[in-house]
C-alpha cells in the first residue's frame, strides 16, 4: 500500500442520514458524517450512542431503515461485501485452536487470497504484527496483547483502503497498546482510510485526526480536537490549587469569593485539599486569586493549568449522567 | 461461609433453567421409557408379534392337527409360504430379510435324532429355524410348540371337551386340566391311570412342599408353580411314552419329539449382539458429537467471528455446506475407528462387509451432522445446545434401540423408534453385517436417512438467515 492510494478528494466514506430503529428504540436516528481518504475519524459516544449499530451497518451487517453509506463514491448495496472494507471487530474473532499463521492463512483464502500473494501477505503480517517467532504456536497461548495484533492483522489480510476498527486496545497493556498504535500508524501512512471507535480519550485525542461524538443515535459534535472544544468548553481552562487543608476546613465563608468559577473541592486529607477552577482567562483572573488566598492566610502548595481536553469535551457533551442501556 | 458457597451456587443453578431441565426432568424422561418398555414385561405385549412359518414334511393327522393347535392358539403369527419356490429356501430367505422370526420345520426324525424312532410315540423331529439376533423368539416358538405338544399329546387339543386342557397364567402358578383321555393311540385307560399314579409320585416333592397340587378326577389335574410346570410336563410326557400297553410301567427307551434351534444366519459370525451394539452406540455418539461440534458455531457467533466470516467473501450457504462437509467426516471416521476396533477385537467382520458398512456409516453421518447443525441453529446458546441435545440424544438413542435392542419393545414402541436415526441405521447395520443382505436391500434406510440430512440442514439454513442482515 502507499500514499498513491488517496486518489481523489472522494471521501473514503460518506454516511447520509441514516437511520435503524430496534422496536421503539432509535438507534440511529438521522447519523452524517465523512471518513476523508488517508484520515483517522474516531467515533465516541457513551454506552448505547449507536457506535456499534452504525459499525454492523457498514460492515452490512444490519440494515439500515434509511439513509446510504456511500464507499469511496460507491454506494454500498444493502448486503454482501466490498474488498474495500476491512473490519477489526472489538471481540477477539480469532480461532484459538488454530496458530497465528493458520489464522492469517484462513481469513486470507476468506477473503479471496491465494497462493503467492495470500504467502506474501502472511509473511508481511507476522512480521507487522512482531510475531513471526510464534507463528506456529496456538493463539490460546498468547496474551491478551498478541491475540490483539492477530485480530488487527486478521482484517488487513486483504488489504483494505477503508478499516473499521472497533476498540482495538481494550484489555491490553499499555505496551501493547502502543504496539498497537504503532500498527495502525502504519496503515495511515500507506493510506488506508481508518474510522476507530473507543472510550479512550486519550486514545481518540492522540491518534485521530478529526473526531465524531454520538449520542442518543445521532451525531453531537463533528470535527478536529480544537474544533470541538470550541464548540463545547470554549477556551476555558481547569486551574487546579493544591491548598493547606486546614484553611478551607475551618473558614468557608473566606472562599465564598470562588463561587463565580464553580469550584469543584476535593478533600484528599487533613494536610491538603484540591480546588479546581474553570476560567476563560487565567491571566487576568488567576493572579487576583491568589492575592485573595494569600490575604486570607491560605496557603497554596501548588497550581496546575490545564487547557480542556476531549474528556472535558465529551462530559460537556453528553452529560455526566449514567446510560444504563 | 460453606453455607455461603452452598447458596451461592444454588442461586447460579436455578439461574440457568436448562440445567434444572437437564438435572430434574430428563431423567424422568428416561426412566419413563424404560418403564413403557419394561413395565408390562418382556413381551409381554407380544401376543401377536412373533411371525413364523411352517413346513410341515411328515403330513399326518397329528403334525397337521399341532398346526392347527397352533394356530388357533393366536401367539403366533403365521406367513404361508408359496409354492414355487423350495420352501426351506423360501424360509430362509425370509428370516434372512427379517420378514420372519422363525420357521418350523417337522420332519420325520432321525436315527440320530432319537435312539428309537421306531417305538418313539411320535416319530417327529421339529427343527426350528431362526435368527440368533433376536435372542428371545426361538425360545419363545420352542415354549409355545412344547406347551401345545404337550397339550395335544394329552388331550388332542379339542376345545370343545368341557375338560380340554386350558392353560392359564395367574400370577406364578398354572393350572392345567383337562380330561384322562390322552390322543396317544398307544395309551389307553390303564395307561392313563398309571400314568396319574406315576404322576404323584413325580410331583410328590412339590406337592410336599405345597407348590403342587395333584388330583384323578375323571380327568388328570395337574396344579403347580410356573417353575415347576416346564420340568413336571416334559417328565409327564417322558412317562406317557414309556408305558406299556398294559399300563405297567417299563422303560421303552421313548423319547419326547426332539426339538432343536437352528441358527440359521450364525454360522462363523461374532455375537450378533456385538455388530447390533456397535451400530447402535455409534449412532448415539455420533449425534453427541454432532450437536458438540455444532455448537462451536453458537461460539463464533457470540464472539463476532460469525460477523467477521460472513464480512469477508464467505456466504452463510458456504459456511453451512463447510462445516456439514467437516461434520459428516469426523462422524465416518469416528465410526470407522469404532468398528475397526470391533473388527480386531471382536471379530466382527468389517472387511467382508465394507461397502454396505461405508454406504450406511457416511449416509449415518450425513443425517447425524444435518441434525446437529439444525441444533445449533436452533439455540441460542451453548448451554441451551446442551441441555436440549442431551435430552433429545439419550431419548432418540433409547427409542431407536441404541441402549436395548428394539425387540424387546412392545409394537407400538419399536413404530415410535421409527422417527429416530438410530433405529433406521442400526437396521442397516443389521442388513450388512448381520443378515449379510446385498447393498441394494439398504435402500429404505440409507433414503430415510438421506431425505432427513437433506431436511436438516434446509431447516438450518432457514433459521440462520437471522444471523444474516439484520
Amino acid at each position: 500500500m502507499s500514499n498513491s492510494r488517496i486518489l481523489d478528494d472522494t471521501p473514503a466514506l460518506s454516511i447520509q442520514d441514516l437511520r435503524k430503529r430496534f422496536g421503539k428504540t432509535n438507534a440511529l436516528d438521522g447519523v452524517v458524517f465523512k471518513l476523508h481518504q488517508g484520515e483517522r475519524l474516531g467515533l465516541l459516544g457513551p454506552n448505547g450512542a449507536g457506535k456499534t449499530t452504525l459499525v454492523r451497518c457498514i460492515a452490512r451487517r444490519i440494515r439500515a431503515d434509511q439513509g446510504d453509506i456511500v464507499l469511496l463514491g460507491e454506494p454500498m448495496a444493502p448486503t454482501g461485501t466490498s474488498p474495500s472494507l476491512g473490519i477489526v471487530p472489538q471481540e477477539l474473532a480469532i480461532y484459538e485452536d488454530l496458530s497465528a499463521y493458520q489464522n492469517l492463512y484462513f481469513f486470507g483464502r476468506f477473503h479471496g487470497l491465494r497462493g503467492r500473494e495470500l504467502k506474501h501477505r502472511i509473511h508481511w503480517a507476522l512480521e507487522w504484527t512482531g510475531l513471526k517467532d510464534r507463528s506456529s504456536q496456538l493463539v490460546r497461548h498468547f496474551s491478551g496483547g498478541m491475540k490483539r495484533r492477530i485480530n488487527l492483522a486478521c482484517g488487513v489480510m486483504h488489504s483494505p483502503r477503508v478499516l473499521l476498527l472497533d476498540e482495538p486496545t481494550v484489555g491490553v497493556d499499555p505496551q501493547s497498546r502502543e504496539r498497537i498504535y504503532v500498527m495502525i500508524d502504519s496503515l495511515s501512512e500507506e493510506g488506508c482510510s481508518i474510522l476507530l471507535t473507543t472510550h479512550h480519550m486519550e486514545e481518540a485525542e492522540w491518534q485521530c485526526d478529526r473526531l465524531v461524538i454520538m449520542d442518543r443515535g445521532r451525531v453531537v459534535a463533528d470535527g478536529t480536537i480544537d474544533e470541538l472544544i470550541d464548540q463545547s468548553v470554549g477556551p476555558s481552562r481547569s486551574v487546579r490549587l493544591r491548598i493547606d487543608g486546614h484553611s478551607l476546613r475551618h473558614h468557608p465563608r473566606e472562599f465564598g469569593f470562588l463561587r463565580k468559577w464553580e469550584p469543584e473541592i476535593v478533600f484528599r486529607s487533613d494536610e491538603e485539599q484540591v480546588v479546581e477552577l474553570r476560567m476563560n482567562d487565567v491571566a487576568q483572573y488567576l493572579p487576583a486569586i491568589l492575592e485573595q488566598l494569600s490575604a486570607q492566610s491560605v496557603i497554596v502548595r501548588d497550581i496546575e493549568v490545564q487547557p480542556p481536553s476531549l474528556h472535558d469535551v465529551f462530559l460537556a457533551l453528553t452529560g455526566k449522567h449514567l446510560r444504563d442501556v | 461461609m460453606v453455607w455461603s458457597i452452598f447458596a451461592m451456587s444454588m442461586r447460579q443453578w436455578l439461574n440457568r433453567p436448562w440445567e434444572v431441565v437437564l438435572a430434574l426432568f430428563l431423567p424422568i424422561v428416561f426412566f419413563s421409557i424404560f418403564a413403557t418398555i419394561f413395565g408390562r414385561g418382556l413381551q409381554s405385549d407380544r401376543k401377536k408379534k412373533i411371525s413364523i412359518s411352517v413346513i410341515d414334511e411328515v403330513s399326518d393327522h397329528q403334525s397337521i392337527k399341532l398346526i392347527e393347535v397352533l394356530k388357533k392358539q393366536g401367539e403366533l403369527q403365521f406367513v404361508d409360504l408359496t409354492e414355487s419356490v423350495t420352501p426351506h429356501q423360501q424360509a430362509k430367505d425370509l428370516i434372512q430379510r427379517g420378514e420372519i422370526k422363525a420357521c418350523l420345520v417337522i420332519k420325520i426324525a432321525t436315527t440320530s435324532e432319537s435312539t428309537d424312532a421306531s417305538t418313539q410315540a411320535i416319530p417327529w423331529a421339529i427343527d426350528i429355524l431362526s435368527d440368533q439376533s433376536d435372542q428371545l423368539a426361538a425360545a419363545y416358538v420352542e415354549s409355545a410348540l412344547q406347551r401345545h405338544m404337550m397339550q395335544l399329546a394329552w388331550w388332542g387339543g379339542d376345545q370343545s371337551n368341557t375338560k380340554s386342557p386350558t392353560w392359564t397364567n395367574a400370577g406364578q402358578s398354572a393350572k392345567m386340566t383337562g380330561s384322562g383321555r390322552v390322543m396317544n393311540d398307544r395309551m389307553t385307560t390303564a395307561q392313563g391311570v398309571h400314568l396319574a399314579a406315576e404322576n404323584e409320585v413325580l410331583l410328590a416333592p412339590a406337592i410336599n412342599a405345597g407348590t403342587a397340587t395333584y388330583s384323578i378326577d375323571d380327568g388328570v389335574q395337574v396344579q403347580t408353580n410356573q417353575a415347576d410346570q416346564g420340568s413336571a410336563i416334559r417328565k409327564q410326557q417322558k412317562m406317557a411314552n414309556r408305558l406299556n400297553d398294559d399300563g405297567t410301567g417299563a422303560p421303552n427307551d421313548m423319547e419326547m419329539v426332539p426339538v432343536k434351534i437352528v441358527n440359521l444366519l450364525g454360522d462363523g459370525k461374532a455375537n450378533p449382539v456385538i455388530s447390533m451394539y456397535a451400530a447402535g452406540i455409534a449412532v448415539m455418539f455420533l449425534l453427541f458429537n454432532a450437536t458438540t461440534v455444532g455448537g462451536i458455531l453458537i461460539e463464533e457467533r457470540s464472539n463476532q467471528t460469525l460477523d467477521r466470516l460472513l464480512s469477508s467473501n464467505l456466504t452463510m450457504d458456504q459456511l453451512l455446506l463447510g462445516k456439514w462437509f467437516y461434520m459428516t467426516f469426523l462422524g465416518v471416521l469416528q465410526i470407522t475407528v469404532m468398528f475397526v476396533w470391533a473388527s480386531l477385537v471382536f471379530k466382527v467382520d468389517l472387511a467382508g462387509h465394507f461397502d454396505g458398512f461405508m454406504m450406511m456409516t457416511i449416509a449415518t453421518s450425513l443425517a447425524a451432522s444435518g441434525f446437529g447443525l439444525f441444533m445449533a441453529t436452533l439455540c441460542k446458546s451453548r448451554t441451551q445446545l446442551t441441555g436440549v441435545s442431551t435430552m433429545l440424544v439419550l431419548s432418540m438413542s433409547a427409542m431407536g434401540g441404541s441402549m436395548i435392542p428394539r425387540y424387546l419393545m412392545s409394537e407400538s414402541l419399536q413404530k415410535i423408534g421409527l422417527l429416530t436415526f438410530n433405529a433406521w441405521a442400526i437396521d442397516g447395520y443389521d442388513k450388512v453385517f448381520w443378515r449379510e443382505m446385498p447393498v441394494g436391500s439398504l435402500a429404505p434406510q440409507l433414503a430415510v436417512l438421506a431425505l432427513s440430512s437433506v431436511l436438516f440442514l434446509c431447516i438450518a439454513r432457514l433459521l440462520a438467515i437471522r444471523w444474516e442482515v439484520k
